[in-house]
Protein backbone atom coordinates (compact mmCIF):
# COMPACT_ATOMS: atom_id res chain seq x y z
CA UNK A 1 0.00 0.00 0.00
CA UNK A 2 1.81 3.55 -1.16
CA UNK A 3 1.36 6.27 1.43
CA UNK A 4 1.20 5.43 5.39
CA UNK A 5 -0.51 2.38 7.30
CA UNK A 6 -3.90 2.15 8.20
CA UNK A 7 -5.17 1.14 11.42
CA UNK A 8 -9.00 0.59 12.78
CA UNK A 9 -8.97 2.05 16.10
CA UNK A 10 -12.98 2.25 16.52
CA UNK A 11 -15.61 0.07 16.04
CA UNK A 12 -19.72 0.33 16.73
CA UNK A 13 -22.44 -1.54 15.60
CA UNK A 14 -26.62 -1.70 15.55
CA UNK A 15 -27.58 -5.22 14.27
CA UNK A 16 -30.23 -7.69 14.34
CA UNK A 17 -27.29 -9.75 15.85
CA UNK A 18 -26.23 -7.24 19.17
CA UNK A 19 -26.06 -3.75 19.37
CA UNK A 20 -22.24 -3.96 20.85
CA UNK A 21 -19.05 -5.27 19.28
CA UNK A 22 -18.82 -8.04 22.02
CA UNK A 23 -22.49 -8.62 21.37
CA UNK A 24 -22.66 -9.12 17.86
CA UNK A 25 -19.36 -11.36 17.57
CA UNK A 26 -20.51 -13.22 20.50
CA UNK A 27 -23.61 -14.53 18.40
CA UNK A 28 -21.42 -14.82 15.33
CA UNK A 29 -18.83 -17.26 16.68
CA UNK A 30 -22.24 -19.15 18.14
CA UNK A 31 -23.70 -19.33 14.82
CA UNK A 32 -26.78 -17.84 16.15
CA UNK A 33 -29.16 -16.35 13.79
CA UNK A 34 -31.48 -13.07 13.78
CA UNK A 35 -33.09 -14.24 10.89
CA UNK A 36 -37.03 -14.57 12.42
CA UNK A 37 -40.86 -15.21 11.33
CA UNK A 38 -42.20 -12.15 9.72
CA UNK A 39 -45.46 -12.14 11.70
CA UNK A 40 -46.14 -9.24 12.56
CA UNK A 41 -46.75 -7.46 9.48
CA UNK A 42 -49.92 -5.14 8.72
CA UNK A 43 -49.37 -6.00 4.46
CA UNK A 44 -48.52 -8.87 2.93
CA UNK A 45 -45.19 -10.16 0.80
CA UNK A 46 -44.28 -13.55 0.11
CA UNK A 47 -41.22 -14.50 1.66
CA UNK A 48 -42.10 -14.77 5.68
CA UNK A 49 -38.31 -14.57 7.33
CA UNK A 50 -36.15 -11.79 7.73
CA UNK A 51 -33.40 -10.21 9.76
CA UNK A 52 -35.39 -6.84 11.57
CA UNK A 53 -33.68 -4.99 14.35
CA UNK A 54 -36.29 -5.90 16.91
CA UNK A 55 -35.10 -4.75 20.12
CA UNK A 56 -33.82 -0.44 19.28
CA UNK A 57 -35.10 2.13 21.15
CA UNK A 58 -34.92 5.01 19.52
CA UNK A 59 -35.35 7.20 22.81
CA UNK A 60 -33.26 5.61 24.86
CA UNK A 61 -30.77 7.31 22.59
CA UNK A 62 -32.64 10.70 21.35
CA UNK A 63 -34.73 13.43 22.80
CA UNK A 64 -38.05 14.28 20.47
CA UNK A 65 -36.36 17.07 19.21
CA UNK A 66 -33.70 15.12 17.67
CA UNK A 67 -36.00 12.38 16.78
CA UNK A 68 -38.21 14.74 14.22
CA UNK A 69 -34.96 15.47 12.63
CA UNK A 70 -33.33 11.49 12.57
CA UNK A 71 -35.12 8.96 10.30
CA UNK A 72 -34.50 5.52 11.38
CA UNK A 73 -31.09 4.69 9.15
CA UNK A 74 -29.74 7.79 10.37
CA UNK A 75 -30.60 7.28 14.16
CA UNK A 76 -28.58 3.52 13.34
CA UNK A 77 -25.67 5.20 12.16
CA UNK A 78 -25.12 7.74 15.06
CA UNK A 79 -25.29 5.16 17.69
CA UNK A 80 -22.99 3.13 15.84
CA UNK A 81 -20.93 6.15 15.40
CA UNK A 82 -20.68 6.86 19.46
CA UNK A 83 -19.85 3.23 20.08
CA UNK A 84 -16.76 3.62 17.69
CA UNK A 85 -16.11 7.01 18.50
CA UNK A 86 -15.88 5.80 22.05
CA UNK A 87 -13.74 2.90 21.44
CA UNK A 88 -11.01 4.66 19.58
CA UNK A 89 -10.66 7.06 22.65
CA UNK A 90 -10.43 10.18 20.28
CA UNK A 91 -13.27 11.91 22.18
CA UNK A 92 -10.60 13.27 24.43
CA UNK A 93 -8.13 14.07 22.53
CA UNK A 94 -6.90 16.87 20.73
CA UNK A 95 -7.08 16.06 16.69
CA UNK A 96 -7.84 18.97 14.57
CA UNK A 97 -11.64 19.25 13.42
CA UNK A 98 -10.50 19.99 10.02
CA UNK A 99 -8.74 16.98 9.75
CA UNK A 100 -11.73 14.82 10.58
CA UNK A 101 -13.68 13.11 7.73
CA UNK A 102 -16.98 11.13 8.09
CA UNK A 103 -18.29 8.89 5.35
CA UNK A 104 -21.36 6.69 5.57
CA UNK A 105 -22.46 4.58 2.86
CA UNK A 106 -26.32 4.64 2.31
CA UNK A 107 -28.40 2.27 -0.27
CA UNK A 108 -31.85 3.46 0.29
CA UNK A 109 -31.28 6.91 2.54
CA UNK A 110 -34.45 8.32 4.57
CA UNK A 111 -36.56 5.51 3.04
CA UNK A 112 -39.14 5.36 5.87
CA UNK A 113 -39.81 9.02 6.45
CA UNK A 114 -40.04 9.01 2.41
CA UNK A 115 -42.66 5.29 2.56
CA UNK A 116 -44.39 7.53 5.51
CA UNK A 117 -44.70 10.56 3.29
CA UNK A 118 -46.07 8.95 0.42
CA UNK A 119 -48.22 6.64 2.27
CA UNK A 120 -49.90 10.02 4.34
CA UNK A 121 -50.19 11.71 0.71
CA UNK A 122 -51.82 8.73 -1.76
CA UNK A 123 -53.70 6.67 1.21
CA UNK A 124 -54.85 8.66 4.49
CA UNK A 125 -54.48 12.73 2.79
CA UNK A 126 -52.51 13.49 6.26
CA UNK A 127 -50.05 16.25 6.56
CA UNK A 128 -46.30 15.14 5.87
CA UNK A 129 -43.73 15.57 8.81
CA UNK A 130 -42.08 19.27 8.19
CA UNK A 131 -38.46 17.79 8.74
CA UNK A 132 -39.29 14.95 5.75
CA UNK A 133 -36.56 16.82 3.46
CA UNK A 134 -33.53 16.84 6.06
CA UNK A 135 -34.94 13.25 7.32
CA UNK A 136 -34.40 11.99 3.59
CA UNK A 137 -31.30 12.98 2.79
CA UNK A 138 -28.69 10.03 2.05
CA UNK A 139 -26.19 12.67 3.85
CA UNK A 140 -27.99 13.08 6.93
CA UNK A 141 -26.15 10.10 9.12
CA UNK A 142 -22.62 11.79 8.01
CA UNK A 143 -24.01 15.35 8.83
CA UNK A 144 -25.30 14.23 12.25
CA UNK A 145 -22.20 12.19 13.21
CA UNK A 146 -19.79 15.13 11.99
CA UNK A 147 -22.12 17.33 14.97
CA UNK A 148 -22.05 14.83 17.48
CA UNK A 149 -18.05 14.78 17.10
CA UNK A 150 -17.55 18.04 15.63
CA UNK A 151 -15.72 17.03 12.82
CA UNK A 152 -15.23 19.67 10.23
CA UNK A 153 -13.09 18.34 7.26
CA UNK A 154 -15.13 15.94 4.44
CA UNK A 155 -18.46 15.05 5.52
CA UNK A 156 -20.68 12.78 3.24
CA UNK A 157 -22.56 10.31 2.29
CA UNK A 158 -22.47 7.45 -0.53
CA UNK A 159 -24.10 5.12 -2.08
CA UNK A 160 -23.74 2.23 -4.15
CA UNK A 161 -26.07 -0.25 -3.02
CA UNK A 162 -24.81 -2.99 -1.21
CA UNK A 163 -21.09 -1.72 -1.94
CA UNK A 164 -21.92 1.75 -0.15
CA UNK A 165 -20.29 0.93 3.44
CA UNK A 166 -17.43 -0.84 1.64
CA UNK A 167 -16.44 2.61 -0.42
CA UNK A 168 -16.96 4.60 2.38
CA UNK A 169 -14.46 2.86 3.74
CA UNK A 170 -12.28 3.22 0.77
CA UNK A 171 -12.88 6.72 -0.07
CA UNK A 172 -12.00 6.99 3.96
CA UNK A 173 -8.71 5.52 4.08
CA UNK A 174 -8.09 7.42 0.99
CA UNK A 175 -8.49 10.65 2.16
CA UNK A 176 -5.72 9.56 4.98
CA UNK A 177 -3.57 8.24 2.73
CA UNK A 178 -3.51 11.23 0.38
CA UNK A 179 -2.68 13.26 3.50
CA UNK A 180 -6.24 15.49 3.55
CA UNK A 181 -7.42 14.29 7.02
CA UNK A 182 -5.81 12.13 10.24
CA UNK A 183 -9.07 11.20 11.16
CA UNK A 184 -11.97 8.77 9.22
CA UNK A 185 -14.85 7.61 10.74
CA UNK A 186 -16.52 5.70 8.06
CA UNK A 187 -19.53 2.77 7.62
CA UNK A 188 -22.79 2.39 6.35
CA UNK A 189 -26.71 2.18 7.63
CA UNK A 190 -30.04 1.15 5.71
CA UNK A 191 -32.89 0.87 7.52
CA UNK A 192 -35.34 -1.80 5.76
CA UNK A 193 -38.92 -2.64 6.97
CA UNK A 194 -41.01 0.03 5.47
CA UNK A 195 -43.69 -1.53 3.24
CA UNK A 196 -42.67 0.17 0.38
CA UNK A 197 -39.04 -0.94 0.89
CA UNK A 198 -40.42 -5.03 1.61
CA UNK A 199 -42.59 -4.95 -1.42
CA UNK A 200 -39.80 -3.57 -3.66
CA UNK A 201 -37.89 -6.52 -2.97
CA UNK A 202 -40.68 -8.68 -2.98
CA UNK A 203 -41.21 -7.59 -6.15
CA UNK A 204 -37.87 -8.78 -7.17
CA UNK A 205 -38.33 -12.29 -6.60
CA UNK A 206 -34.30 -12.63 -4.96
CA UNK A 207 -36.16 -12.82 -1.48
CA UNK A 208 -35.53 -16.43 -0.19
CA UNK A 209 -39.19 -17.99 0.88
CA UNK A 210 -37.18 -20.18 3.40
CA UNK A 211 -33.86 -18.55 5.00
CA UNK A 212 -30.39 -17.42 4.30
CA UNK A 213 -28.36 -20.61 2.92
CA UNK A 214 -25.10 -18.91 1.22
CA UNK A 215 -22.93 -21.13 -1.05
CA UNK A 216 -25.13 -24.06 0.04
CA UNK A 217 -27.33 -26.31 -2.07
CA UNK A 218 -30.90 -25.69 -2.23
CA UNK A 219 -29.86 -22.08 -1.73
CA UNK A 220 -33.16 -20.05 -2.72
CA UNK A 221 -32.55 -16.08 -2.66
CA UNK A 222 -31.62 -13.54 0.34
CA UNK A 223 -32.93 -12.14 3.68
CA UNK A 224 -33.62 -8.96 4.33
CA UNK A 225 -31.80 -7.25 7.31
CA UNK A 226 -30.47 -3.77 8.91
CA UNK A 227 -28.51 -1.80 10.10
CA UNK A 228 -25.72 -0.15 10.96
CA UNK A 229 -21.92 -0.34 11.63
CA UNK A 230 -19.08 2.27 11.32
CA UNK A 231 -15.21 2.48 12.30
CA UNK A 232 -12.84 4.86 13.11
CA UNK A 233 -9.80 4.38 10.48
CA UNK A 234 -6.12 5.86 11.17
CA UNK A 235 -2.70 6.62 10.39
CA UNK A 236 -0.64 3.63 11.97
CA UNK A 237 0.68 4.82 15.23
CA UNK A 238 -1.42 7.52 16.21
CA UNK A 239 -3.49 5.29 18.40
CA UNK A 240 -0.38 4.13 20.51
CA UNK A 241 1.01 7.80 20.61
CA UNK A 242 -1.97 8.24 22.80
CA UNK A 243 -2.06 5.04 24.64
CA UNK A 244 -5.00 3.41 22.52
CA UNK A 245 -4.50 -0.14 21.29
CA UNK A 246 -5.89 -0.23 17.60
CA UNK A 247 -7.93 -3.37 16.51
CA UNK A 248 -6.62 -4.16 13.53
CA UNK A 249 -5.05 -3.08 10.22
CA UNK A 250 -6.61 -2.01 7.42
CA UNK A 251 -4.05 -3.45 4.92
CA UNK A 252 -5.66 -2.29 2.03
CA UNK A 253 -8.66 -2.13 -0.98
CA UNK A 254 -9.55 -2.84 -4.17
CA UNK A 255 -12.52 -1.23 -6.50
CA UNK A 256 -13.83 -2.44 -9.83
CA UNK A 257 -16.93 -1.78 -11.95
CA UNK A 258 -18.56 -4.97 -14.03
CA UNK A 259 -19.56 -2.23 -16.99
CA UNK A 260 -22.44 -4.97 -17.06
CA UNK A 261 -25.77 -6.32 -15.63
CA UNK A 262 -28.44 -3.85 -13.20
CA UNK A 263 -28.58 -6.98 -11.27
CA UNK A 264 -26.45 -10.18 -12.89
CA UNK A 265 -23.14 -10.48 -11.15
CA UNK A 266 -20.07 -10.94 -13.06
CA UNK A 267 -17.33 -13.15 -11.69
CA UNK A 268 -14.41 -11.19 -13.72
CA UNK A 269 -15.35 -7.79 -12.33
CA UNK A 270 -15.37 -9.23 -8.45
CA UNK A 271 -12.12 -11.16 -9.43
CA UNK A 272 -10.66 -7.48 -10.56
CA UNK A 273 -11.74 -6.16 -7.24
CA UNK A 274 -9.82 -8.91 -5.08
CA UNK A 275 -7.03 -8.58 -7.37
CA UNK A 276 -6.61 -5.05 -6.57
CA UNK A 277 -7.09 -5.29 -3.30
CA UNK A 278 -4.53 -7.32 -2.37
CA UNK A 279 -2.16 -5.86 -4.88
CA UNK A 280 -2.98 -2.53 -3.16
CA UNK A 281 -1.85 -4.25 0.15
CA UNK A 282 1.24 -5.52 -1.83
CA UNK A 283 0.28 -9.04 -0.60
CA UNK A 284 -0.17 -12.56 -2.24
CA UNK A 285 -3.57 -14.57 -2.52
CA UNK A 286 -1.35 -16.65 -0.14
CA UNK A 287 -1.47 -14.47 2.62
CA UNK A 288 -5.23 -14.51 3.09
CA UNK A 289 -6.30 -16.67 5.85
CA UNK A 290 -10.09 -16.40 5.96
CA UNK A 291 -12.42 -14.49 3.39
CA UNK A 292 -15.84 -13.02 4.23
CA UNK A 293 -17.60 -12.96 1.30
CA UNK A 294 -19.95 -10.94 0.23
CA UNK A 295 -22.18 -14.29 -0.31
CA UNK A 296 -26.01 -12.86 -0.26
CA UNK A 297 -27.58 -16.86 -0.57
CA UNK A 298 -28.79 -15.82 -4.09
CA UNK A 299 -28.29 -18.67 -6.64
CA UNK A 300 -26.32 -16.14 -9.12
CA UNK A 301 -24.24 -14.07 -6.07
CA UNK A 302 -22.60 -16.99 -4.61
CA UNK A 303 -21.67 -18.65 -7.72
CA UNK A 304 -20.03 -15.78 -9.05
CA UNK A 305 -18.41 -14.72 -6.11
CA UNK A 306 -16.97 -18.67 -5.89
CA UNK A 307 -15.43 -18.33 -9.12
CA UNK A 308 -13.84 -15.25 -8.82
CA UNK A 309 -12.37 -16.44 -5.08
CA UNK A 310 -11.22 -19.71 -7.11
CA UNK A 311 -9.94 -17.78 -9.75
CA UNK A 312 -7.65 -15.55 -7.12
CA UNK A 313 -6.88 -18.39 -4.89
CA UNK A 314 -6.27 -20.72 -8.22
CA UNK A 315 -6.04 -24.25 -6.88
CA UNK A 316 -6.20 -23.58 -3.35
CA UNK A 317 -9.89 -21.94 -2.98
CA UNK A 318 -10.28 -24.98 -1.05
CA UNK A 319 -8.44 -24.54 2.03
CA UNK A 320 -9.10 -20.96 2.74
CA UNK A 321 -12.22 -20.53 5.00
CA UNK A 322 -14.48 -18.93 3.41
CA UNK A 323 -18.05 -17.62 5.41
CA UNK A 324 -21.09 -15.12 4.72
CA UNK A 325 -22.53 -13.08 7.78
CA UNK A 326 -25.66 -12.59 5.98
CA UNK A 327 -26.56 -16.36 7.15
CA UNK A 328 -27.05 -14.73 10.43
CA UNK A 329 -28.30 -10.92 10.00
CA UNK A 330 -29.23 -11.06 6.44
CA UNK A 331 -28.56 -7.79 4.31
CA UNK A 332 -28.08 -4.93 5.91
CA UNK A 333 -28.03 -3.40 2.52
CA UNK A 334 -25.66 -0.15 2.25
CA UNK A 335 -24.72 -1.35 5.72
CA UNK A 336 -23.73 -4.96 5.14
CA UNK A 337 -19.78 -4.13 4.11
CA UNK A 338 -19.00 -2.26 7.58
CA UNK A 339 -21.16 -4.79 9.99
CA UNK A 340 -18.73 -7.53 7.65
CA UNK A 341 -15.91 -5.64 8.29
CA UNK A 342 -16.56 -5.43 11.84
CA UNK A 343 -16.76 -9.61 11.69
CA UNK A 344 -13.79 -9.88 9.77
CA UNK A 345 -12.12 -7.72 12.18
CA UNK A 346 -13.49 -10.56 15.02
CA UNK A 347 -12.07 -13.31 13.43
CA UNK A 348 -8.62 -11.69 13.35
CA UNK A 349 -9.20 -10.77 16.48
CA UNK A 350 -10.25 -13.99 18.12
CA UNK A 351 -8.42 -15.85 15.71
CA UNK A 352 -12.08 -17.34 14.78
CA UNK A 353 -13.77 -18.16 11.47
CA UNK A 354 -17.51 -17.38 12.16
CA UNK A 355 -19.51 -20.46 10.61
CA UNK A 356 -21.94 -20.12 7.63
CA UNK A 357 -25.62 -20.97 9.60
CA UNK A 358 -28.34 -22.46 7.56
CA UNK A 359 -26.33 -24.79 5.20
CA UNK A 360 -27.46 -27.90 3.62
CA UNK A 361 -24.94 -29.47 1.53
CA UNK A 362 -22.28 -28.61 -0.96
CA UNK A 363 -23.06 -27.29 -4.67
CA UNK A 364 -20.72 -28.67 -6.90
CA UNK A 365 -20.70 -25.21 -8.54
CA UNK A 366 -19.46 -23.65 -5.51
CA UNK A 367 -15.71 -25.86 -4.66
CA UNK A 368 -15.15 -23.30 -1.36
CA UNK A 369 -15.35 -23.97 2.19
CA UNK A 370 -18.15 -22.04 3.56
CA UNK A 371 -17.19 -22.90 7.13
CA UNK A 372 -20.44 -24.48 7.55
CA UNK A 373 -22.56 -23.98 10.81
CA UNK A 374 -19.54 -24.35 13.07
CA UNK A 375 -17.01 -21.31 14.54
CA UNK A 376 -13.28 -22.77 13.70
CA UNK A 377 -9.93 -21.97 15.24
CA UNK A 378 -7.80 -20.45 12.68
CA UNK A 379 -4.80 -17.82 13.74
CA UNK A 380 -5.70 -15.36 10.78
CA UNK A 381 -3.14 -13.00 9.67
CA UNK A 382 -4.47 -11.23 6.99
CA UNK A 383 -8.27 -11.18 6.13
CA UNK A 384 -10.33 -10.60 2.96
CA UNK A 385 -13.97 -9.04 3.65
CA UNK A 386 -16.36 -8.82 -0.23
CA UNK A 387 -18.77 -6.07 -1.18
CA UNK A 388 -20.26 -6.72 -4.62
CA UNK A 389 -23.23 -4.64 -5.30
CA UNK A 390 -26.47 -4.41 -8.15
CA UNK A 391 -25.28 -2.90 -10.89
CA UNK A 392 -21.64 -4.64 -10.72
CA UNK A 393 -20.00 -2.24 -8.62
CA UNK A 394 -17.18 -4.16 -6.37
CA UNK A 395 -15.12 -3.30 -3.50
CA UNK A 396 -12.76 -5.80 -1.72
CA UNK A 397 -11.14 -4.71 1.74
CA UNK A 398 -8.15 -6.49 3.07
CA UNK A 399 -7.88 -6.69 7.06
CA UNK A 400 -4.53 -7.99 9.08
CA UNK A 401 -4.70 -8.46 12.85
CA UNK A 402 -3.52 -6.05 15.63
CA UNK A 403 0.22 -6.62 16.13
CA UNK A 404 0.86 -7.11 19.69
CA UNK B 1 -42.22 38.36 8.45
CA UNK B 2 -43.87 41.68 7.42
CA UNK B 3 -47.43 41.38 7.62
CA UNK B 4 -46.94 39.56 11.39
CA UNK B 5 -48.80 43.37 13.07
CA UNK B 6 -51.78 42.84 10.36
CA UNK B 7 -52.30 39.69 11.15
CA UNK B 8 -51.78 39.73 14.74
CA UNK B 9 -54.87 39.34 16.90
CA UNK B 10 -56.37 40.73 19.78
CA UNK B 11 -57.98 38.02 22.08
CA UNK B 12 -60.56 39.47 24.47
CA UNK B 13 -59.92 38.30 27.68
CA UNK B 14 -60.03 39.46 31.11
CA UNK B 15 -56.60 39.26 31.49
CA UNK B 16 -56.03 35.86 31.88
CA UNK B 17 -54.76 34.06 29.05
CA UNK B 18 -57.91 32.05 26.92
CA UNK B 19 -57.92 28.64 26.74
CA UNK B 20 -57.18 28.76 22.81
CA UNK B 21 -53.39 30.83 23.97
CA UNK B 22 -52.63 27.83 26.92
CA UNK B 23 -52.80 25.28 24.13
CA UNK B 24 -50.76 27.17 21.53
CA UNK B 25 -48.06 27.61 24.77
CA UNK B 26 -47.98 24.43 25.38
CA UNK B 27 -47.23 23.30 22.12
CA UNK B 28 -44.22 25.89 21.87
CA UNK B 29 -43.37 24.90 25.49
CA UNK B 30 -42.84 20.99 23.96
CA UNK B 31 -40.85 22.17 21.47
CA UNK B 32 -38.27 24.36 23.09
CA UNK B 33 -34.84 22.58 23.76
CA UNK B 34 -34.54 24.32 27.64
CA UNK B 35 -37.35 22.46 29.37
CA UNK B 36 -36.74 25.05 32.22
CA UNK B 37 -38.12 27.08 30.95
CA UNK B 38 -41.83 28.24 31.71
CA UNK B 39 -43.31 30.34 28.53
CA UNK B 40 -45.90 33.03 29.25
CA UNK B 41 -47.08 35.45 27.17
CA UNK B 42 -44.51 37.62 28.03
CA UNK B 43 -41.37 35.40 27.58
CA UNK B 44 -39.46 37.75 25.19
CA UNK B 45 -37.87 35.60 21.73
CA UNK B 46 -34.31 36.45 23.75
CA UNK B 47 -34.78 34.63 27.09
CA UNK B 48 -35.33 31.32 25.53
CA UNK B 49 -33.72 29.13 22.62
CA UNK B 50 -36.32 28.94 20.16
CA UNK B 51 -35.21 28.13 16.55
CA UNK B 52 -36.82 27.83 12.82
CA UNK B 53 -36.92 23.75 13.87
CA UNK B 54 -38.85 24.65 16.74
CA UNK B 55 -41.26 27.00 14.90
CA UNK B 56 -41.71 24.78 12.35
CA UNK B 57 -42.42 21.60 14.28
CA UNK B 58 -45.23 23.99 16.06
CA UNK B 59 -46.50 25.19 13.16
CA UNK B 60 -46.99 21.48 12.25
CA UNK B 61 -48.73 20.78 15.59
CA UNK B 62 -51.12 23.21 15.44
CA UNK B 63 -52.11 22.16 11.69
CA UNK B 64 -52.62 18.95 12.98
CA UNK B 65 -54.21 20.05 16.25
CA UNK B 66 -56.39 22.36 14.59
CA UNK B 67 -56.98 21.00 11.14
CA UNK B 68 -55.98 23.94 9.36
CA UNK B 69 -53.37 25.62 7.18
CA UNK B 70 -50.93 27.98 8.70
CA UNK B 71 -49.07 30.09 6.01
CA UNK B 72 -46.15 31.07 8.30
CA UNK B 73 -42.42 30.88 7.12
CA UNK B 74 -39.70 29.30 10.10
CA UNK B 75 -38.11 32.29 9.56
CA UNK B 76 -40.83 34.41 11.19
CA UNK B 77 -40.25 37.35 13.19
CA UNK B 78 -41.46 37.81 16.54
CA UNK B 79 -40.46 39.33 20.28
CA UNK B 80 -42.53 37.94 22.50
CA UNK B 81 -43.88 34.14 23.00
CA UNK B 82 -47.18 36.68 23.05
CA UNK B 83 -46.49 37.89 19.61
CA UNK B 84 -46.21 34.09 18.21
CA UNK B 85 -49.25 32.79 19.79
CA UNK B 86 -51.16 35.60 18.76
CA UNK B 87 -50.03 34.74 15.10
CA UNK B 88 -50.90 31.38 15.33
CA UNK B 89 -54.12 32.15 16.09
CA UNK B 90 -54.83 34.15 13.25
CA UNK B 91 -54.59 31.55 11.58
CA UNK B 92 -57.21 29.69 13.20
CA UNK B 93 -61.11 30.27 12.54
CA UNK B 94 -63.48 31.50 15.40
CA UNK B 95 -65.40 28.44 15.47
CA UNK B 96 -62.20 26.08 16.35
CA UNK B 97 -60.79 28.20 19.07
CA UNK B 98 -62.77 26.41 21.62
CA UNK B 99 -61.39 24.05 23.71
Amino acid sequence: MTGPGLEVTGRGIVSSLGQSVEAFAAAQFAGRSAIVALDDLPFSVRFTRAAPIRDFDPSAHFDDRNLSMLDRFAQYATVAARQAWAESGLAGDAVDPTRIAVIVGTANSGIDILDEGFRRIFKTGARIPPLTIPQTMGSAPASRIAREIGARGPVFGITSACASAAHAMLVGASLIRAGLVDVALVGGTDSCFSEGYLRAWDALRVVAGDTCRPFSAGRKGLIVGEGSAMLVLERAGRAAARGARPVARFLGSGMSSDAGDLVAPDPAGMELAIRHALADAGLPADAVGYVNAHGTGTVANDRAEAAAIRAVFAGRAEQVPVSSTKSMVGHAMGASGAIEAIATIAALEHGLVPPTMNYLGPDPEVGLDPTPEVARPAAIDVALSNSFAFGGLNVSLVFGRAEG
Amino acid sequence: MSDMVARTTVIETDGRPSDVELRIIAFIQKEIQDKSVVLTRATRREEVAIDSIDVVNVVFAIEEEFDIEVDLTPDAKFETVGDLVDTLISFIPAEKRGA
